[in-house]
């Protein structure tokens, strides 16, 4: 491929890892820019050349689109990939970007502006005839909206038409505490977003969360890539995804899959996205759709046996996808569990910590943001690494999870690694019976038991063989004495 | 004699010993197992336990080791035996209690000038997660109390200093 010379990162972690993998298979630059506070990462590790930036906070730096492009510019980058989070779904960056005579590796900003108004994604969704939730948007007539929520019949969810990641959405049962309840959601969508304004559409209970990866080229072309299942969820952030979702008849998948790439196609939709719906009780109804690379790609690319960076690469250079629905067949079962920094037990709170020790399993694909010698700071979401496994099948598949978290040693920072163990064993994941509300329901497996007698008693004497003091002291006793010790004692 | 690790916010006492060519480790209900740890330069290798050889990771930092064992990885703090030992003693002449490793003081039910028995509680420190009451070693007068109440400190700083005994 000759479309681009050079690529900017425009990310950090394991998806600025994740680009510069393809970018080096491609044979294209890898630049990445990051802050000091990411200085002992493998993305700075491999890229070509890794440019630092500043900022007021870590965050911000990576957040300072004007930087990054003059960088990038400087640098001599074609095209700049803004992975996901940060920039990547700023229309504005977009513009600048191409502005600057760079290429934006991602959807038009048209794309970005309309899915980024959760009001007009929604509009645009029904007025082509696709499914989404019986629901009233506020804006519509602001003097009918109470009675129009009402309309709905419980139950009923309130969002922020603004919002995301589960701030200020309430759920009414009950008619009587509506407008007391959308007062309230009006009041944190103020405080969150800075918009007040809201709406309403019907709850769907005990749901599933299942999403749709689509590809689409400047020619027209829109295929997906069949869905993807992420209903397993705490503090309204993903942290098992797969494919294919369990809960599927093969019939409503690929209803699913169509209706999807029709949303795409109608918005004339380039690069990867992500169509988000809410499934249950057999129905479906769009949620959302996100105009960049996911968290959860590798799932997909897993079944698929595509590269997914490779594809948005080729897209935004011009070139034509070079497949068409028919030769995408998905094969076997996919995985990923999401290594988080955090304490289960104390309601899922980030931690941090050096990395002592970070092996990953080797017979797994782990995309992983941090290295030995690193550390798990504060300053960025506590994900340490993606754990993906392939399987014949959906109970291989969770075999292989089973044994590639096992066998992924992180020492050092505690981590999500037990919970996910004891989760993915669990019947109720098993059998595929489950809701986005099923970790929350579930206290009995967040905690971590006590170590048996046995096991208790092996981690104490390597961690006694390992400390100095304690072995200097067992060390200092000749054996003999030693022994008296042990018979008095 | 023990030490004392502190393992999930629970306090478990053993005790290293040499066992021949080898060590034993003396559990607090008596239990005695023969052990011995090879790791290799980056802390990969086998804990040989009871004559079974057990794959672990171990990675040390200060009073602190993080052990992988049969898939899962364990946090265990080594604890200051300065206040374990007087707990134990059942008395001692010491005249300081210092902190077991960094924490934050939570309550603090005694003054400086205050008469304290042996075994009343002086300060309440929160460490890795444990609520700790620190004692009186012994009988006397409080002559310094360390840091106030929501103040934090660094491992062994003073926590509790007695008059000294005339």
């Amino acid at each position: 491929m000759t479309a681009f010379k050079s690529i900017l990162v425009a990310n950090r972690g394991e998806i600025a890892v994740r680009i510069l993998r393809t970018a080096k298979a491609l044979g294209i630059r890898g630049l990445v820019v990051f802050h000091a506070a990411d200085r002992k990462t493998p993305a700075v590790d491999m890229a070509d050349e890794a440019i630092e930036i500043t900022g007021a906070t870590p965050v911000a730096a990576y957040l300072d689109g004007a930087q990054i492009i003059e960088k990038a510019k400087k640098a001599g980058a074609e095209a700049i990939h803004p992975g996901y989070g940060f920039l990547s779904e700023n229309a504005g960056f977009a513009r600048a970007v191409a502005k600057a005579g760079l290429t934006f590796i991602g959807p038009d900003p048209e794309s970005i502006d309309l899915m980024g108004d959760k009001v007009r994604a929604r509009n645009f969704v029904q007025q082509n005839g696709f499914p989404v939730a019986p629901s009233a948007i506020e804006d519509d007539d602001p003097a009918t909206f109470v009675a129009r929520a009402r309309a709905i019949g419980t139950p009923i969810l309130i969002k922020p038409s603004a919002g995301g990641g589960g701030k200020g959405m309430r759920i009414v049962r009950d008619l009587a505490i509506l407008e007391e309840e959308i007062l309230r959601a009006r009041s944190e969508g103020e405080r969150y977003f800075g918009d007040g304004r809201l709406y309403v559409e019907r709850y769907v209970e005990r749901p599933r969360h299942i999403e749709v990866q689509v590809l689409g080229d400047a020619h027209g072309n829109v295929v997906h890539l069949f869905e993807r299942e992420c209903t397993i969820q705490r503090r309204f952030q993903k942290i098992i995804e797969e494919s294919p979702a369990p809960g599927l008849t093969p019939k409503e998948r690929k209803r699913i899959c169509e209706v999807a790439a029709g949303i795409a196609r109608a918005a004339g939709y380039k690069n990867a996205g992500t169509v988000e719906f809410i499934y249950g009780g057999g129905e479906f109804y769009f949620l959302e759709m996100n105009t960049r690379l996911q968290v959860e790609h590798p799932v997909t690319e897993e079944v698929t046996g595509l590269d997914l960076v490779a594809e948005q690469i080729r897209v935004a250079a011009g070139e034509k996808l070079p497949f068409t629905q028919d030769d995408i067949k998905s094969k076997g079962a996919a995985i990923e569990l999401r290594l988080y920094a955090e304490d289960p037990a104390k309601g899922f709170a980030p931690m941090t910590g050096p990395i002592l020790a970070f092996r990953p399993a080797e017979y797994a694909r782990v995309d992983a943001g941090v290295r030995e010698g690193g550390e798990v700071t504060s300053a960025f979401d506590p994900m340490i690494a993606k754990i993906i496994v392939h399987g014949a099948d959906r109970a291989e598949a969770i075999e292989n999870a089973q044994a590639a978290l096992a066998g992924t040693v992180l020492l050092g920072c505690k981590t999500n690694s037990a919970f996910l163990q004891r989760f993915i064993a669990d019947p109720a994941f098993k059998s595929g019976d489950f809701h986005t509300g099923t970790i929350d329901e579930r206290p009995d497996l967040t905690a971590d038991p006590a170590p048996d007698a046995d096991t208790l008693a092996q981690v104490l004497a390597a961690a006694a063989l390992a400390l100095k003091p304690v072995r200097d002291a067992a060390d200092a006793v000749p054996a003999l004495h030693a022994h008296l010790g042990a018979w008095r004692n | 004699m023990h030490h004392h690790f502190s393992l999930d916010g629970v306090v478990h006492r053993a005790w290293l010993t040499q066992r021949g060519d080898d060590y034993a480790l003396l559990g607090e209900d008596g239990g005695s197992h023969a052990a011995a740890l090879y790791l290799d330069a980056k802390g990969e290798g086998y804990l040989q336990f009871e004559g079974q050889n057990l794959y672990v990771v171990v990675a040390v930092k200060g009073d602190v080791a993080w052990v992988h064992l049969d898939g899962q990885a364990y946090e265990v703090s080594l604890l200051d035996p300065v206040l374990h030992l007087g707990e134990e003693a059942g008395g001692s002449t010491a005249d300081v209690v210092k902190a077991p490793m960094p924490g934050a003081v939570i309550d603090v039910p005694k003054a400086v000038g205050d008469a304290v028995s042996e075994g009343d509680v002086v300060v309440v420190i929160e460490s890795m997660k444990l609520e700790t009451a620190i004692k009186a070693p012994r009988d006397g007068v409080i002559a310094e109390i360390g840091f106030a109440k929501g103040q934090s400190f660094d491992r062994d700083a003073i926590l509790v200093r007695l008059e000294a005994l005339a």
